[in-house]
C-alpha cells in the first residue's frame, strides 16, 4: 500500500490540482464577463432537471433538508411566494440534501405539504458543496433571467421571505412593487 | 478486471459528447466567464483538551476558501484550506483536523455538462441507488469531509443512464483513530432504464481496495453489486422501490459474504400520506456503504444485522392544518444465519410520533421516539421541542427548544438534555442561549453553558460568535441548523459570500 500511494497516488494527485489549477487562473484572468449558473440533478422521480434550461426566469434555488427545522418553516413560505409569482416569471427549485438512504423518504414528506414547485434531490451534496461547503441549511440561491448569481441567503429568521420577496420583484422587473413591499405595505406587489 | 470494465466504460463515454456537441443544450452556449464562492474563516481557542491528564488549551486557525469558475459547459472549483495551531502537540485527538497543518487543496475539480453526457474530474461525493453498495460523503458528525480524488462520468442515451467512476478516498475517522492517513481505491458503475408505464429497472457494481488498519497487510478488498426496479406513481397513487444486494469482503485473508434487501412503497391518499419500508441487511456493513434506515432520519441506526418492517402514517390527517406523523417499525436479528456474536435474536420496538402546527404568529413542533430492545432489555428515548412566536411585525422570533435522549442499558442510564433561548432578528442576526446537561450514571454530571451572537452587516457576510461549551451533535440556532463536533471555548466564525 505505502509503495502504491508513493508510486501511484501522489503524483496522480498532484496532477490533478495542477490542471484545476491552471484552469482556474487562466479562467480568473478573464472573468470579467457573466456567464450562467448550471446545475443538473435528478427530481424525486428519476428525471433529470438541468438549471440551464430555465434561463430567462428568475430562480430561486432552496437547500433544505427533511431534518431541518427552519427549512419546513421557510418552504411553506416559499410555496405561497411561487403560487403567487409564477406567471410573472419566478422559479422555486427546491433541492433536498438528505443522503441517498432517505431517498424513499422525501417525495411522501413533500406530498405532505403539497409542494408544486419542483423538488430535485443533491444526494451526494457535490451541488451544495460548491455554492456552500460549511453546509449550514437552509442555504438560498437568487438567480436572473440572464443566469447570474445575484444573491445567496444564510439561514431563515422571521421576517426573511420579506427581503426575498423585495430582491425576487426587483429582479422580476416590479420595481414599484418591491418598493411598497419595502415601504412596508403588504400586498402592494400582488394588487398591482 | 472490474477496473479494465470502468476503464472501458469511460472511453465509451467520453466519445459520446463528440457526436452530441451540437444536440440541443437548454442555452447553456453562453461562453463568458463567471467567478463566485465562499471564504470562511474561524478562530477557536480550544479548551476541549483540559479533561485529558496533562491537557491544555491551544488555539486554531481555519480558513477555507472556495472559489468556482463557470465557463461555457464547463465548471472548475477549488477549496483551498488553511490550518494553522498554536502548539500541534497539545491538539485533542478528538480534533480531525490534527492531521493536517498548513495548506491545503482540500477539493478541486473540473465538470463537464451536457446533453448526452457528463464528466466530472478532480475530487466529488458520491452514492450509488439508496446508498446500499456505495456511499462517500461528507462525515457531519465531525464536521470533516474527504471526497474521492478521481473522475466520474455520465452518458444518457434516451431512456438509458449510464454511470462509471473511480478513485481514491481517506476514511476520516479511521485516519484519526489510527493517527496516519489511510487511502482506499474505489471504482464502480450503476445503470439505470426507464421502463414504459413509468417503471424502472437498475443496477451497480463496486469494487474497493481498503487498506488494512494491520501494518505490513495487504489490502481488505470489497466486492459489492445491487439490482433495483421500482415504478413513479403507479395507478396514480403508488410509488415502489426495491433494491437487493450481495457483497464478499476479504479481510487478512478470510473471505464473509452478506446481503442488503430494502423495499419501500409510498402512496399519498388526500391529506394522508402512508409510507411503508422492509429492511433486511446481513454482514452489509462496510466503510463506503449507508443503506437505508427504515426509520427516523433523526436516529442512529446500525446495518449488520437486521431486519424487518415498518410503517409511517403523515400528514394533515384530521384536516385542522396540523401536520401529524407517526410510525411503527419491528425489527429482529437474524436467528438462523450463524451469527459470530451467539446471537438468539435481538428485537428491537420502534415507534415515533409527533407534530407540526402553524397558527398565526406561533409555530411549534414536537415529537417522542421510543425504542425497546426486547431481548437486551435496553430501552432509548428522544423528545423534541419547538417553538417559535414571530413578534415586532413579523421581523423579530423568539424561539425556544428542548432536546432530550435519555438511554436505559438496564446496569446504566445516559440522559444528555438539551435547551436553547433564542431571539433573532431579521435581518441583522441572533442571539441565541444554550445549556446541555449529559447525565451518565456511571461517570457523573456534566453541564454545558453557551452563547452564540450572529450578525449579518450586509446579506452575504456572516460574523459570528460562541463562548462557551457544547456537547456536539445537531445544533439549530440563529435560523440555520449544522451538525457540530463537541466543543469548549470560543469560536470566532466570518463567512463571505460572493
Amino acid at each position: 500500500m505505502g509503495d502504491r500511494d508513493a508510486l501511484a497516488s501522489a503524483p496522480c494527485r498532484r496532477a490533478g490540482r495542477a490542471a484545476v489549477i491552471g484552469f482556474l487562473l487562466l479562467g480568473l484572468a478573464a472573468a470579467a464577463g457573466a456567464g450562467q449558473q448550471d446545475f443538473k440533478l435528478k427530481d424525486m422521480d428519476g428525471n433529470a432537471f438541468r438549471l440551464a434550461d430555465h434561463r430567462g426566469e428568475v430562480v430561486y434555488v432552496t437547500f433544505w433538508a427533511t431534518w431541518c427545522v427552519p427549512c419546513r418553516r421557510e418552504l411553506p413560505l416559499l410555496e405561497s411566494m411561487y403560487a403567487e409569482l409564477k406567471d410573472r416569471g419566478l422559479l422555486v427549485i427546491g433541492v433536498n440534501t438528505d443522503p441517498a438512504a432517505n431517498k424513499s423518504k422525501i417525495k411522501p414528506f413533500v406530498n405532505q405539504y403539497k409542494f408544486s414547485f419542483p423538488t430535485v434531490l443533491d444526494p451526494d451534496n457535490n451541488v451544495h458543496d460548491t455554492y456552500n461547503p460549511t453546509r449550514e441549511l437552509p442555504y438560498g440561491l437568487l438567480i436572473d433571467r440572464e443566469g447570474n448569481l445575484h444573491k445567496t441567503y444564510a439561514g431563515y429568521r422571521t421576517g426573511d421571505e420579506e427581503l426575498l420577496r423585495e430582491d425576487i420583484l426587483k429582479l422580476l422587473g416590479d420595481a414599484e412593487g418591491a418598493a411598497g413591499a419595502a415601504a412596508g405595505e403588504p400586498g402592494a406587489a400582488q394588487d398591482e | 478486471m472490474s477496473r479494465l470494465v470502468i476503464a472501458a466504460l469511460l472511453l465509451v463515454m467520453a466519445a459520446a459528447p463528440v457526436r452530441g456537441e451540437d444536440g440541443d443544450d437548454g442555452g447553456a452556449e453562453d461562453r463568458s466567464y463567471r467567478l463566485f464562492g465562499t471564504w470562511n474563516v474561524t478562530w477557536e481557542d480550544n479548551q476541549t483538551a483540559e479533561d485529558d491528564p496533562g491537557g491544555e488549551a491551544y488555539q486554531k486557525l481555519k480558513s477555507l476558501l472556495n472559489l468556482n469558475l463557470l465557463w461555457w459547459r464547463m465548471s472548475a472549483g477549488v477549496q483551498l484550506e488553511y490550518l494553522d495551531y498554536s502548539d500541534p502537540e497539545l491538539v485533542d485527538p478528538g480534533d480531525l483536523d490534527r492531521l493536517r497543518e498548513g495548506f491545503e487543496l482540500r477539493k478541486y475539480w473540473i465538470e463537464y455538462l451536457s446533453d448526452p453526457f457528463d464528466a466530472r474530474l478532480g475530487t466529488f461525493f458520491t452514492s450509488f441507488g439508496h446508498g446500499m453498495t456505495l456511499y462517500v460523503q461528507k462525515n457531519d458528525v465531525v464536521g470533516f469531509d474527504e471526497p474521492i480524488h478521481g473522475g466520474t462520468a455520465t452518458l444518457s442515451l434516451g431512456r438509458l443512464e449510464l454511470t462509471a467512476l473511480g478513485g481514491e478516498v481517506s476514511e476520516p475517522l479511521l485516519s484519526n483513530r489510527f493517527g496516519r492517513e489511510f487511502e482506499d481505491n474505489l471504482w464502480g458503475s450503476t445503470a439505470r432504464i426507464e421502463l414504459p408505464a413509468d417503471l424502472y429497472i437498475g443496477g451497480s457494481v463496486v469494487g474497493a481496495e481498503l487498506q488494512s488498519i494491520y501494518p505490513d497487510q495487504d489490502d481488505d478488498e470489497v466486492d459489492v453489486w445491487a439490482v433495483e426496479a421500482g415504478g413513479v406513481e403507479l395507478g396514480g397513487v403508488l410509488d415502489v422501490h426495491a433494491e437487493w444486494s450481495e457483497i464478499e469482503q476479504t479481510e487478512r485473508g478470510r473471505t464473509e459474504d452478506g446481503h442488503g434487501g430494502y423495499l419501500a412503497l409510498s402512496s399519498t391518499m388526500g391529506p394522508v400520506t402512508l409510507l411503508g419500508e422492509y429492511k433486511d441487511y446481513w454482514n452489509f456493513a462496510y466503510r463506503y456503504n449507508n443503506p437505508p434506515t427504515a426509520g427516523s432520519t433523526l436516529e442512529q441506526y446500525a446495518h449488520d444485522d437486521v431486519k424487518g418492517p415498518r410503517l409511517m402514517v403523515s400528514g394533515d390527517i384530521l384536516r385542522t392544518g396540523t401536520r401529524l406523523y407517526g410510525s411503527y417499525g419491528d425489527f429482529n436479528t437474524h436467528r438462523d444465519e450463524g451469527s459470530l456474536g451467539g446471537t438468539e435474536g435481538d428485537q428491537q420496538l420502534e415507534w415515533y410520533a409527533g407534530l407540526e402546527e402553524t397558527a398565526g404568529p406561533l409555530y411549534l413542533e414536537a415529537s417522542y421516539f421510543s425504542r425497546d430492545w426486547k431481548d437486551r432489555g435496553v430501552t432509548e428515548e428522544h423528545i423534541i421541542a419547538d417553538v417559535h412566536i414571530a413578534t415586532l411585525g413579523g421581523r423579530g422570533d423568539v424561539s425556544f427548544g428542548y432536546d432530550s435522549r435519555l438511554e436505559d442499558l438496564g446496569h446504566a442510564t445516559s440522559d444528555l438534555d438539551r435547551t436553547y433561548l433564542g431571539f433573532s432578528l431579521s435581518p441583522y442576526g441572533s442571539v441565541t442561549a444554550r445549556y446541555a446537561r449529559d447525565d451518565k450514571s456511571s461517570v457523573g454530571t456534566e453541564d454545558f453553558w453557551g452563547g452564540e451572537v450572529e450578525f449579518f452587516p450586509i446579506r452575504d457576510i456572516t460574523i459570528g460568535l460562541f463562548i462557551g461549551s457544547d456537547p456536539g451533535g445537531l445544533v439549530c440556532s440563529g435560523g440555520q441548523c449544522r451538525i457540530e463536533p463537541p466543543f469548549d471555548g470560543m469560536r470566532a466564525r466570518f463567512a463571505w459570500r460572493f
